[in-house]
């Protein structure tokens, strides 16, 4: 099983993505702008390096506003406290993080190889904040570090595969994400996306609490025809059972594996999406419809009111609480 | 159901308490945490986790823990089990469950610190009680907190030579938890043991107390149910409220031969060494019932590896019913 590390990583970034490799004092990193890089941490949980110890990531579920499809609750998720916006970009900012949402950012994979991947990093992460110290020109908050465990099944990578997923069809049009849980039994899945067809830009779903920073999407996708669903595996081949789990919902048109390599399917009505050997994203389409006409038509109206939610999420906390409690 | 809360709990500690604190004495004191799906936080402290080990037992592992650095060394001063669960529906045992993971510092002499963030549902009144016993019998603070300031003002006023200060806010956690349970325990049992005995499956005598509850094998051997850790969880509710008190922990849908099994097949599950290795308590079976009747045996036996509900339940009930009334009268005992 090919597992993805440092250097594939940066080849798979540069073949497959708009952005440039640049050289860095720490390393050749991925340069982006920083509302890229904020989707980049937010999908893969990568931590800025602004402190050593227990660095902070937009991912790790903090921005998930419910933890159920078809329902929106103040105490499902995690962005609400009582009456209170907890996590948000906006929150984020004011609360003194405001180094996310400003200048160009730079993606560092950092391959860990010891069985205290942790203690490992953190000492990486001390002496790079104090190396940078030499180079006034740069702020530590402009690196955005993506870990790779070598002792972890699959590198730890099925994040950056579900970033790939959601990077490919993003700029093929479709509002994706990968924290969307459908059930406690079902799970959530590892990669989804949405589609009006009267709308050509795609963009991820965070991206629209970005609003407030001045990143604007310049049409939300709200006539919603069409979405798909993924598994990703790394360590292993196996994600159809999984995959199937998500199809039988009837949310979703077609499903996909996401694997770092490619893999002879069993069966003719699920998708694969891998990584070839020049590092290309190779996408094996499938014909076969899993909808449910019904019940896709209720999670669209769901997913559209999530739009909702995460647009009002730039203002003041009352409209959202608002906008919830009329919905329900 | 709900989202995953690790990273949200451990945020706020951050936010509130700090990554490094520099107490008014002038120690330092740094902050040891791992992010949500790393597994170092289940090495032993001493080989850079969050595990405590007390006699060859090992607890739970906690969720971040404060220390101070003396001669390259680092030495714990304070473990903390941070949990969302009053937001996310649980009202009773759940909160029990995760006792167990601070405990493990506080029998090393390790401040220990359960913190259960305010919510919908209350901090059950019992948990106090049981870090109140633990504070006393291991003479080290367990602390049950809904309130960061508190921990963050302990770690200020923190110091090698604790000062007056120092322990007068630890009095006053201390007083606090105490009237918590004081006035809960008037409000539902009256104060009194013998009320708190019959609507908590417990049957008190003067050296020891007998624990019954429902367990069956299934709920140890698959991995699917929480029902160890929901075990562990009351067996340190009836140790802490009991402090000077033998527990005969009783499950009589199970026997002797299964928990022998279980002995053999679970040495290494954290949750079954507890359960069977701590040293106030012993496990009973139906096996250990003297002189239950050959047709309490046999009903026993038909709903042994039936879940507790439907007819099963009504079996159960009426065989527990049977039992208890036994052991309270005399006319049966477990030795």
């Amino acid at each position: 099983m090919r597992e993805i590390d440092a250097e594939m990583f940066l080849e798979i970034m540069r073949v497959n993505t708009d952005f440039k490799l640049v050289e860095t004092p720490l390393g050749t990193c991925v340069e982006m702008d920083w509302a890229n890089a904020f989707c980049f941490a937010y999908c893969t949980d990568s931590t800025y390096l602004d402190c050593h110890v227990y660095p902070f990531t937009p991912g790790r579920g903090q921005l998930q506003l419910t933890n159920q499809a078809l329902s929106i609750n103040i105490t499902g998720g995690n962005m609400f406290d009582g009456e209170l916006v907890k996590f948000s970009p906006l929150k984020w900012c004011e609360g003194g993080k405001h180094y996310m949402f400003q200048g160009t950012k730079f993606i560092l994979p950092v391959q860990t190889e010891s069985k205290l991947p942790t203690a490992e990093i953190k000492a990486l992460r001390e002496n790079w904040i104090h190396e940078l110290n030499n180079y006034p020109e740069i702020d530590s908050t402009d690196f955005v570090l993506m870990q790779i465990e070598t002792k972890k099944k699959g590198n730890g990578m099925e994040k950056f595969l579900e970033y790939l997923a959601c990077y490919h069809f993003r700029e093929r049009g479709w509002v994706v994400d990968n924290q969307l849980t459908i059930s406690y039994d079902e799970g959530t899945p590892d990669f989804t996306a949405f589609k009006d067809d009267g709308c050509d830009e795609g963009y991820f779903l965070v991206e629209i609490m970005l609003e407030f920073a001045g990143h604007q999407i310049n049409q939300v996708h709200r006539n919603i025809v069409r979405s798909i669903v993924g598994e990703a595996k790394t360590g292993s081949t196996v994600f159809e059972g999984q995959l199937d789990k998500y199809l039988n919902t009837g949310y979703f048109n077609n499903g996909f594996g996401l694997l770092t390599q490619h893999k002879e399917l069993a069966r003719g009505d699920i998708g694969l999406v891998s990584i070839d050997e020049d590092y290309n994203l190779v996408l094996l389409n499938t014909d076969t419809n899993h909808r449910d006409t019904a019940l896709q038509e209720a999670y669209f109206t769901w997913f559209t009111n999530l739009q909702t939610c995460y647009q009002l999420l730039n203002g003041d906390d009352n409209t959202v609480f608002e906008f919830v409690q009329n919905i329900r | 159901m709900v989202a995953d809360s690790d990273e949200l709990l451990k945020r706020e500690l951050i936010d509130e308490v700090g990554i490094q604190i520099t107490s008014e004495g002038g120690d330092d004191i740094y902050l040891r945490i791992f992010p949500d799906g790393s597994a170092e936080d289940q090495l032993p402290w001493d080989l850079g986790g969050l595990t405590f080990k007390h006699r060859g037992l090992s607890f739970g592992s906690n969720d971040a823990a404060y220390f101070i650095v003396e001669g390259g060394i680092e030495k714990p001063i304070m473990a903390l089990e941070l949990t969302d669960a009053l937001n996310r529906g649980s009202r009773g045992n759940a909160q029990y469950q995760r006792f167990h993971h601070a405990l493990g510092s506080v029998r090393n002499g390790v401040i220990g610190v359960y913190y259960l963030k305010e919510g919908d549902n209350e901090v059950q009144p019992d948990l106090y009680k049981m870090a109140l016993s633990a504070w006393d019998i291991h003479e080290t603070p367990y602390i049950i907190s809904q309130d960061f300031d508190e921990i963050k003002t302990l770690l200020k006023l923190w110091s090698h030579h604790p000062t007056p200060q120092y322990q007068a806010h630890l009095n006053s956690i201390k007083k606090n938890m105490q009237t918590i349970f004081d006035e809960a325990f008037e409000r539902r049992y009256g104060s009194d043991w013998s009320v708190f005995s019959r609507k908590r499956s417990t049957i008190i005598h003067d050296s020891f107390i007998i624990k019954y509850s429902g367990r069956w094998i299934k709920n140890f051997t698959d991995g699917s149910q929480r029902a160890g850790h929901i075990a562990v969880g009351e067996m340190y509710l009836s140790l802490y409220l009991f402090p000077n008190k033998k527990l005969y922990y009783l499950w009589p849908k199970m026997t002797e031969d299964e928990v022998k099994y279980l002995n053999q097949t679970k040495a290494n599950d954290k949750e079954w060494s507890l359960l069977s290795q701590e040293n106030r308590v012993t496990i009973m079976t139906r096996d250990n019932i003297r002189n239950l009747p050959r047709e309490v045996v046999r009903d026993l036996e038909a709903v042994s590896h039936l879940p507790g509900k439907g007819e099963a339940l009504k079996i159960y009930n009426r065989c527990i019913k049977f039992i208890v009334s036994g052991l309270r009268d005399g006319s049966l005992s477990i030795f």
